[in-house]
């Protein structure tokens, strides 16, 4: 086992990552830049090193220094959380070669999911369905020829692309040539990459994805679904475990077609396959994700296992504790994503100081957070405070203590989702299982029609 | 709450026959001494509250999360770390360092390396002056911004 991790992240995650690592007697090394001095995963590691200055590419997306951090502190691991390098190819290489176990895959699986027309064939190979669509286009005729074929509305996207950005639903030819062009500058200045592919326009999905968990030993398993349709722009919001939506049957067929992208590609450690799946339960595959996801928790409220743990036993060579058959999933628990965002002026960041605030507690709750009263927000990085948690013995009964929780909890100083979560929380349809990906968009809109009408 | 915590440090100080004393406390630092602190030798301390009784006396109201002015003399410049890596004083471990204390400086001079993923990294004297202070050990590990070097510049 590793003695020493270094945690290439800040915030909720590295926290999370430093408690695992706690509870296993791994000593810890936190970085961090100089916007971050009075962050709490700097007082929870066991050594901290800053390196570098608040912006994050002078610091946590600066491979040399976290390379040199590790160095200076003998760490034997480096552990990258969620976003920053955690699926940067050439980071995972990079830690290799400086004698660092990278928690996380080798660069080539990497590569292969993060490029979406490599990840699309993966998938396909393996037996996945995926939308109907392309490989990388050539030109706006090629993408002419192939939207009369699958049909109209169509989604461009950049083959490199991720988190929300280089995407564009075309709706007819006539939309067509204008939209090829904007995508592929898009593509081009966000991700370095201007190649961009076409699929059909999947309307009125749910976003339901599948835990993996791999060994080196090719043991693969699933934990179950999360649904995570609570979404605006692709941005999350609020997920849970089980789905509602999601029968034995279509679980039986989601988690199996999971694992056989998890064979193909001899993946290791925690992953995550995302599926869109439309209202007559046909599924497609969307990407895969290979780190530790921000929503993990509410898998390992039903299933009793401590991913990040797994994960990091996994890439020290050891053999999955347990088989597929001693996995079960027990009750049902519900995540809410707590952001200084000003829900109702366009999610606004609002990097201020917290004033005061209390956290829900009692039975069945989780936080997961790295914010306390007198800390100053900085305005460098995500506007997520932390995650409210909650588990119960069924979906009505975890609705009901998300519900109370939420009203415990109060953060003073910034703009806040609570608000925002508390209204989905009363209304009718999410309360019924009754969504897909444009609840909230829709939701939001009524909000404000309503504003308008009063005043 | 936090006059309450110092003035206790304090009391418990003075009724004692100890120097100084440090206490965490929510995750801050505060450390207490009866003489004045001596200039900063731990890179630790740089960051902690270096309270003077008697300023304290004085100004018990003044901003807990103000630095601390540890150079309050004349045309001292400090040297800082640009990255984390290894501190090294000399271009290898058979040469002399590259500076000693006393020692004359120009502008554009290396006075230390810092070595960081096997690159050793040649850091230079931004202004010209006196070295004052070396406050890092050879071969020690540096973070990005520690204060390497005191300098005495003439102007």
């Amino acid at each position: 086992m590793f003695k020493k991790i270094l945690i290439a992240n800040r915030g909720e995650i590295a926290i999370r990552i430093i408690r695992a690592c706690n509870e296993m007697g791994i000593k810890t090394v936190a970085v961090y830049s100089n916007a971050d001095k009075n962050s709490l995963h700097v007082k929870f590691a066991d050594e901290a090193i800053c390196i570098g200055e608040g912006p994050a590419v002078e610091s946590y997306l600066n491979i040399p220094r976290i390379i040199a951090a590790g160095e200076i502190t003998n760490a034997d691991a480096i552990h990258p959380g969620y976003g920053f390098l955690a699926e940067n190819a050439k980071f995972s290489k990079i830690c290799k070669e400086n004698g660092f176990t990278f928690i996380g895959p080798d660069a080539e699986i990497i590569d292969l999911m993060g490029d979406k027309v490599n990840a699309r064939n993966a998938a396909k190979d393996a037996g996945v369905p995926i939308i109907p669509g392309s490989n990388t286009l050539s030109s706006s005729k090629e993408l002419l020829k192939i939207a009369n074929k699958i049909g109209y509305p169509v989604m461009l996207k950049a083959v490199a692309g991720g988190g929300g950005k280089g995407m564009r639903i075309v709706k007819n030819e006539s939309e067509a040539e204008k939209g090829f062009n904007i995508i592929q500058n898009e593509a081009g200045m966000a991700f370095d990459n201007s190649e961009i592919y076409v699929e059909k326009f999947v309307e009125n999905g749910r976003h339901i994805e599948v835990q993996i968990l791999s060994d080196k030993f090719g043991n693969h398993l699933h934990l179950g679904e999360r649904e995570c349709s609570i979404q605006r722009s692709n941005q999350k919001l609020i997920e849970e475990s089980p789905s509602l939506f999601v029968d034995d049957v279509l679980r039986e067929e989601l988690t199996h077609k999971s694992l056989e992208l998890a064979k193909k590609v001899n993946y290791v450690g925690a992953g995550t396959v995302e599926f869109l799946v439309d209202s007559q339960k046909n599924f497609y595959f969307i990407e895969m994700n290979t780190r530790i996801q921000v929503e993990h928790t509410v898998t390992e409220m039903v299933c009793m296992i401590d991913l990040v743990k797994e994960q990091i036993r996994t890439y020290a060579g050891l053999k999955l504790p347990m088989k597929q058959e001693d996995i079960s999933m027990n009750g049902h628990a519900i995540e809410c994503r707590i952001n200084a965002e000003d829900p109702f002026n366009d999610f606004i960041p609002s990097p201020k100081k917290i004033e005061s605030l209390n956290f829900a507690g009692g039975i069945g709750v989780r936080i997961d957070s790295f914010i306390y009263a007198g800390y100053q927000i900085p305005t460098n990085y995500d506007s997520m405070l932390g995650k409210l948690v909650v588990h119960s013995s069924s979906r009505e009964k975890a609705l009901i203590r998300m519900k109370r929780s939420l009203q415990e909890t109060f953060i003073e100083g910034p703009k806040t989702t609570l608000p925002l979560l508390e209204m989905i929380f009363e209304n009718k349809d999410f309360n019924n299982g009754n969504f897909d990906i444009n609840f909230l968009g829709k939701f939001l809109k009524n909000i404000k029609e309503k504003d308008n009408e009063s005043s | 709450m936090w006059k309450d915590k110092i003035k206790e440090i304090i009391y418990m100080l003075e009724n004692s026959d100890i120097n100084e004393i440090e206490v965490r406390f929510w995750f801050k630092k505060i450390k207490v001494t009866k003489k004045p602190p001596v200039l900063n030798v731990d890179p630790e301390q740089l960051s902690s509250k270096n309270l003077n009784i008697s300023d304290l006396v004085k100004k018990e109201s003044k901003d807990l999360d103000d630095k601390p002015e540890d150079l309050p003399k004349e045309n001292l410049i400090k040297i800082k770390s640009p990255m984390p890596g290894t501190f090294y004083s000399a271009p290898d471990p058979e040469s002399s360092p590259f500076v000693n204390i006393g020692d004359n400086v120009n502008a554009g001079d290396t006075i230390c390396i810092v070595e960081a993923m096997k690159i050793m990294n040649e850091i230079q004297a931004e202004e010209s002056g006196i070295v004052e202070e070396i406050l890092v050990e050879n071969s020690s590990p540096v973070e990005f911004d520690q204060v390497l070097f005191k300098l005495k510049t003439s102007n």
